[in-house]
Formats: structure tokens, sequence, C-alpha cells
């Protein structure tokens, strides 16, 4: 259990401003009495050296766009929350490569150390995109799989250092580029499968001309390329997987893919899998109920937008949001397309919502890459969270408001279905604008209220310290036994007096990033939960009466 | 005031010229016609100029176009066309706040309309600022500028359709599908409003009242990702699983056939010389349904292929 850390010295850091707080202020909107605010504290925390690597050098080659994700985990098992950033590459042999990944570790003080080279990470090199984390050896500590242009990694955690068993695994045989990854136990044996989205065939032999002005480079559309189809990983529950890629689909299923996460949207306990692709039809790929897939994003109304065309697919998440307790799915897309708001119907049927809550119109300037759903004002239901950045530096030359580096777009959660757009004050965190990529959120200083992470292409990260305060909170760690041991695709379902509240539990997730694993709910002024039932991947369900709030609970499935 | 000087008529080498423009003009030889024009760039005569900018834009030269009907401007502040032409051509880049200020300086030479012509001009004018509001998301602006155009015509259907594709992005889906059935019954005739009713009943999840404008738009529009997909969700929703597998193939293949059309278009505006991009542009097209895009970039296609032999052999 750990402490709510809102103190009376909290509130005067708040009242007193930058004295001796962050430099940033704080206030964004004051939400029923409520002060929502984001301090930028990468800096303080010790991210601040960071810098993601495109590994650009005039060629102007199509992944230089692409940027990374990173996100949380706690390799180290000490119950403090570490930064996995993706650290880009070089596209050419002389230059400098950084290494695939940096690993910062947490100090428990909301700081953080790099870890890189002690956990064996420092020599291992790679242009890397994307990072998903999860036990999926069961051996009690959280292995990464990471993305790349040409071979993933499988970083298997021995004890705090990491280890690639990508070739023995039987994940590196394919060079292709890899981009989402997903931890899901398809045929819900206890043991992780694993599915990767591929984007298109690229190589610097294959790279094409594009330009918009003549005899001028520009990075072409993903229409130039071939898309290339994701890859299903079946997990051989002995430290190797077989590409299972054949049976369900995959293997047919249009690629381009930026974005993939599980879920399980027809509640029939076995995970689905969700994948936006950019200019190609997105793709669900429903459970059979023995681990394979059938592919229904057509007939689920998930596939195009409501032209019949498809978008430019990059971030995702989803939850459920409105009180119709059915599953609500995000899809952030290029500017001048609204993000994506599909809610199911109950009959496997979605329907784009986006106008409808609110959240279209205003997403429209934005190209939105990472996406993410989390309780930021603990109010008990979910909000938006969008990182935003253009690919394209001369963008603003339209004159249009399109911008290339975009601030970051809240999206509050204002009930029936409706969200409503923060607008933050022009000197706070939200309102920097960043050409964003990644995006993960977790509460990494265990203050209670979920703190968000934000990568860029080329840049720095952004690590968003929320500063909510007087609101209640309940964090539910899952341990699985006869399920997975990180509890993937367990749902978690919690009542006060006045809500039921829901929570999917995924590794993989946003664009290319990872969250904390934990089922986070916000409260609001209730102090405790009425009930509390977990679905475990097992089948198994647990049910607990009064809950209290204000603490991390860790449930384990075997009692 | 620059329109004292304008003069009445091109003198005469001029008038010779653009006579021979419109001789190839009527053989749809854009390119020759371009060239033609471009020893005109000093013309004193601004409807020189907005016919060079019209031929420049048909070749998709529109850095050019915009600079030949802004010279006519220069000449003629007062010239409508050349006003509207540029507005268009602004908004054809995506250029829509240029292309207001440009839709706004017609609109403010037309009126008050004194005819008929100058109300359906009017009507038009409007129509192009509400669209290049609603690019900008300016949709206050968008809708009064709906309404005006809807009040210099009221039989008028395009902007009532326009109106009600502003509201749906908005939100308001039964207030756009009210306005879309403004659309209809002014002209039952065009697809596009059948379509577009179509899937505002789909919005409001009346699928019985959606039926028969999305068959409807799916048989006359085989070719549109929006109205087979549209029937195939709207088929999907009444339990109609198998008759929509079939909308959503065809949706499938159309989307194929879209990407294809995006990369020919890059293809010619990186490089509009080129004559076997148009052609596969042109053939795109007709594959798709955009008629008029097709016979277009077709005549573009083979009058470069004349001009390219006529480069080989100039003796023929």
């Amino acid at each position: 259990m750990t402490r709510r850390r809102h103190s009376l010295l909290h509130l005067a850091v708040v009242a007193f401003g930058a004295a001796c707080a962050e430099p940033e202020a704080p206030l964004v909107q004051q939400e029923e009495g409520v002060a929502i605010s984001f301090t930028d504290v990468t800096h303080g925390a010790g991210l601040g050296d960071f810098r993601h690597v495109t590994g650009a050098f005039g060629n102007v080659w199509f992944p230089e766009t692409m940027g990374a994700g990173g996100g949380f985990l706690d390799y180290d098992g000490d119950g403090i929350l570490d930064v996995m950033l993706v650290a880009g590459g070089v596209l050419r042999a002389e230059d400098e490569a950084p290494p695939a990944v940096r690993l910062f570790r947490g100090n428990g003080d909301g700081s953080f150390v790099e870890t890189t080279h002690e956990a064996g990470l420092s020599a291992l090199h790679a242009y890397a995109y994307g990072v998903a984390s999860a036990d999926y050896d069961n051996d009690g500590d959280p292995d990464v799989v990471v993305t790349t242009q040409k071979e993933n990694l499988l970083l298997r955690n021995d004890d705090g250092i990491f280890v690639n068993t990508a070739r023995k695994a039987g994940l590196a045989d394919e060079a292709l580029w890899s981009t989402a990854a997903v931890f899901l136990d398809a045929d819900r044996d206890g043991w992780l499968d694993l599915y990767v989205g591929q984007y298109v065939d690229w190589t610097p032999e294959s790279d094409i001309f594009c330009n918009r002005i003549e005899a001028k480079k520009s990075y072409c559309t993903p229409e130039a390329y071939a898309g290339v189809s994701g890859r299903f990983y079946h997990n051989n529950r002995d430290g190797t997987f077989t590409d299972r890629s054949d049976v369900g689909n995959f293997d047919n299923a249009p690629g381009k893919t930026l974005a993939a996460l599980s879920l399980d949207y027809n509640r029939d306990s076995w995970p689905d899998l969700l994948v936006a692709n950019d200019t190609q039809r997105d793709l669900l790929f429903v459970n059979q109920g023995d681990g394979t897939f059938e592919e229904a994003g057509m007939r689920s109304g998930i596939a195009f937008d409501e032209r019949g065309r498809a978008r430019a697919g990059m971030g995702i998440d989803a939850g459920v949001v409105d009180s119709t307790n059915e599953t609500t799915v995000f899809i952030g897309h290029f500017s001048s397309e609204m993000v994506g708001v599909y809610r199911h119907k109950s009959n496997g049927f979605f329907v784009d919502r986006a106008a409808t809550s609110r959240i279209g119109r205003a997403s429209l300037p934005a190209l939105t890459f990472g996406i993410l759903l989390a309780d930021v004002d603990l109010d008990t239901d979910l909000d938006l969270f969008a990182a935003n950045g253009h690919i394209t530096e001369d963008v603003e030359a339209t004159g249009e408001g399109i911008l290339y580096r975009q601030r970051p777009q809240l999206y509050l959660n204002v009930g029936g279905g409706l969200f409503t757009e923060i607008l933050p004050n022009p000197d706070n965190a939200l309102s920097q604008r960043m050409v964003a990529r990644g995006a993960a959120w977790a509460d990494y200083d265990r203050d209670g209220d979920v703190d968000i992470l934000v990568t860029e292409n080329g840049g720095r990260a952004y690590l968003f310290r929320n500063d909510l305060v007087a609101r209640n909170f309940l964090q539910v760690r899952l341990i699985g036994s006869g399920s997975n041991r990180d509890a993937i695709g367990s749902r978690v379902i919690v009542w006060t007096d006045t809500r039921r509240m829901e929570r999917y539990i995924r590794a993989g997730s946003s664009y290319l990033s990872q969250s904390q694993h934990d089922a986070h709910f916000g409260l609001g002024t209730a102090g405790a939960v009425d009930s509390m039932h977990i679905h475990w991947p097992s089948g198994n369900v647990t049910k607990r009466g009064v809950v209290h709030g204000n603490q991390v609970l860790e449930v384990y499935e075997d009692g | 005031m620059a329109c004292r000087n304008i003069p009445r008529s091109p003198p005469a080498s001029e008038r010779v010229l653009l006579w021979e423009v419109e001789r190839v003009l009527s053989r749809n030889q854009y390119p020759l016609a371009a060239s033609l024009l471009d020893s005109l760039k000093l013309s004193k005569y601004p409807p020189t100029h907005n016919l060079r900018g019209e031929v420049l834009s048909m070749l998709y030269r529109f850095d050019e176009a915009e600079e030949a009907f802004s010279q006519a401007l220069a000449l003629d502040p007062v010239h409508r066309d050349a006003a509207y032409h540029l507005g268009n051509n602004f908004a054809f880049l995506g250029k829509h706040r240029p292309a207001v200020v440009h839709f706004k300086r017609f609109l403010a030479i037309v009126e008050p309309p004194i005819n008929r012509n100058d109300s359906i001009a009017l009507a038009a004018g409007y129509l192009q600022v509400g669209r290049a509001y609603a690019h900008m998301r300016i949709a206050d602006s968008a809708e009064t500028a709906y309404r005006s155009s809807i009040a210099a015509i009221p039989e008028d259907a395009k902007a009532w359709a326009a109106l009600a594709e502003l509201m749906d992005s908005g939100g308001e889906h039964a207030k756009a599908l009210a306005a879309a059935k403004e659309a209809l019954a002014r002209d039952s005739t065009t697809v596009a409003y059948r379509l577009l009713a179509g899937l505002l009943y789909l919005r409001v999840e009346d699928a019985a009242s959606a039926e028969p404008h999305l068959r409807a738009a799916a048989e006359s529009l085989p070719w549109s990702p929006a109205a087979q997909y549209n029937l195939g969700r709207c088929l999907q929703m009444l339990g109609h699983s198998s008759e929509a597998a079939l909308q959503f193939a065809a949706t499938d293949s159309l989307q194929e056939l879209a990407s294809n059309i995006v990369l020919a278009e890059f293809a010619v505006r990186r490089n509009p010389h080129l004559v076997d991009d148009w052609y596969i542009l042109s053939t795109l097209y007709q594959m798709a349904g955009h008629v008029e895009e097709a016979q277009r970039t077709g005549l573009v296609a083979r009058a470069l292929n004349n001009e390219s032999r006529m480069f080989i052999d100039p003796n023929r």
C-alpha cells in the first residue's frame, strides 16, 4: 500500500506559485472547484537529457517522421515505476547510434536515474519505434518487446538485466518495419501471446522521391509504399513463440499499422484485437473463442470513416466512458480528420460518435499520435488525452492554422458521452507545442493521480506531473496465477453508490507506448467503493465488498 | 484608379493571339493554349490574364494561375471572374483563408444583385465562402454563409446540403437530417443528396429510412466508397449480413482505387509535363467514375502527347 501525498505542503506550493516549484505555471482550469493542473517536471525528474534520434541526414527518408514511443514499467520490482524511452536510431552506418531504448530507474521520490548501461541495454542498437511490456515468461518480472525497422527485440528481464532473446524466441526471423506491439493471452492458456503490427515495405533502396514543390524532396504519404500485414505469435510456454499469422486472417489483412490494442468489446472474456492503420482500413480481429481470430472491421463499422474512406490511424485506446457500459474506441488521426470515437452498440456494431461526443471538431487541427484514456481529474470517468504533432515541418506555410509543433489536448469527460476540451493557460505545461508521438499514463509519483509521459520525434520527452488535490482514487494491481502473471486481459469493475466503473488490463496501446498496467479509478468524493469484481482471463472471478480508496490494492488471483 | 485605364478591348495583335487561343482551346489543347498565353504575360487587358489563369489551373499549374488571376485583379480590381477563380484556386490548394478573402471580394463586386444571374453568382459565392470557413473549422461563419446562399437562391439545394454536412460535423445530427431533407425537397434527382440523407438517417439510427436512399445512391454511384460502405453498414444494421458483405468487398476495392488516385494526382502535380502520368490519372478517374475529371485529364494527356510528337518531329 502506498501513501497519498496530498498535503498542506503541496497546497502551499500551488498557492505560492513558482518560488519553490517547477517553473511552469500549473493551473489549467477550475472545474467544479477542482484545479486540473499539470507541471512539466521532466528536467527535475532526471529525464531532461533524453533526446530521440531520427537519424535524418538530408535524404528525407520515410522513417524520420515516425518518432517512437515510451512507457512505464517496474523492471527491478521495487514497487516504484521506471521509465523506458525508445531512442530511435540512425539510418547510415557512419552515424553514431544511440541505444535502441534508454531506461530510467525510479528513485521513489519522483526522480529517475538512467540505468541503460546497468540494465544491459547500452550496446543494443536498432532503429526502434515501439515498446510493450509484460511478463511473457511468467517469472515475475516485466519483459519488453521493442519494435524496430528490422529485427524486433525481445528483452527478457533476468533480475534487472535485459537480454535480447528475440532470435532464440522466434520473433526476429523477419526483417520488417514493425510498429505497434501488443501482448494478449489469445487462447487464455495463462501465457501471453504477441501481436506485432507492421507498417510499409520501405528500405533505403526502395525509397521513392516524393515532392510537393518541384525538385524539393518531401516525405511521402504512406500510399507510396505497399503495406505489410501484422504478425501474430503464439507463446509456446518455454520462452519461445510460433508465428501463427496464417491462422485468423492476419496474413491477408491490410498493413500500414501504427497502433493496436487488445480489448474485450463483446464481453465474451476472449481478448479481441483492434488495429489502426495509416490510410488503410482499420481492423477488428474478433477472437473466435479458441485463440484464433476472424477479421470483422468492415461489418463492425469500424474499418472506414462514414465516407467510406480509410483514415490515417495513429494512436489508439479504448474504455468504458459512459453509462451505456459499452466499450468506446478512440483512434487518433491526421490533421483535418476527426479523432475516431467508436462506441460499441452491443450487437457487434460500432457507431462513430466523434462529432456527437464534441471531440470531433476540436480534434480537426491536430495530428494526433499518442492517445490515452485516464481519469485525470479523478471524478469517476475517463478523460481523453491526445499527443499531437505534425510530420511536415513546413505545414504552416499553408496558412491554414495547422502547426508543425502542436499542443497536446485534454478532453474532460462531462458525462452523457460528451467531452469538452480544456484550453490551458498560455504559461501552463500543457500549452507547450511539441512534435509529439507517444503518450503513456502512470502514477509515477504515487500521489494517487495519473501523470502523463509524452515523447517527441527528434526531441525530448515530457513528463507531466498531475498536481490535482483533494480527490479520491483506487489503484488495483493484479497478480495472476491461473492467468498470466500480469493479468493482461482482466476486467476490473467497481461500484460506488452512484457509479459503475470498468477498466481493462492491457499491454501496449496509444502510439507505440506502454502505460501502467494497474486499474486506476478516480472516486470523486467517495472514500471507498461499495464492491469490486475482477474477471480474470482464466475465467476466475474475484468479488470484494467495500474497498477503501486512496490505496494501491494488490489482488492475487489465488486469493 | 486602375479601372479608369482598363482597355475596353485588347490591341489588335493580342486579339489575333486570343483568337488562336480560342481555337486551340476548342480542340482542348490546353498546354498549347498556355504556351500562347504565356506570350501575353505583359498584356494590359484583364480578361487575358483571367483566361491565362483558367488554363493554367486546368493544367494544375496553380502557382502560375494565382499569379495570372492576381494580375487580372491588379489591372481591374472589380474583375469578378478573376476574384472568383482566384478564390477557387486557393481553395483547391487547401489555402482557405486567402480563398475567403477573394470570395468575399467577389461578393462585394456582385452585390447588390440586379438580375437573376447576379443572384446565382451570389449564391455560388456564399456557398464557397461557407465551404472555406467549414474547412477552417469556423462553423458559425460557415453557417451564416450557407444561409446567405440559401437566401440568394432559395430554391437551390446545394447550400442546404452543405449546411447539413456542417451540422453533422458539429454533432447536430437531427438538424443535419432536416437540412438534408430540405436539399432533397429541392432536388430529388441529385444522388449525392440521397446519399447524404441516407448517411444522416444512419446517424440517428434509423436504418429502415436510410435503406432506400442508400440503395439508390449505391446503384447510381457504384464507384463511390461512401455509397457502398454505408449501404453495407445499413444492411448490417438491418441484419442482412451476406448482402452487406458484398458492399464491404466493393468498398475495399474502391479504397484501393482511391489510394492509387492519390498517388497519380501526386505524380501529375510533381511533374505536369509527363504524358504517361496524365493518362494514368485519367484512367483511374474513369475507373472511379469521376467522369468530368477523367475527361479533363484525358484531354490534357492527349494534348501533351500531340505536343511531344510535334517536338520529336517538327515537320509533322
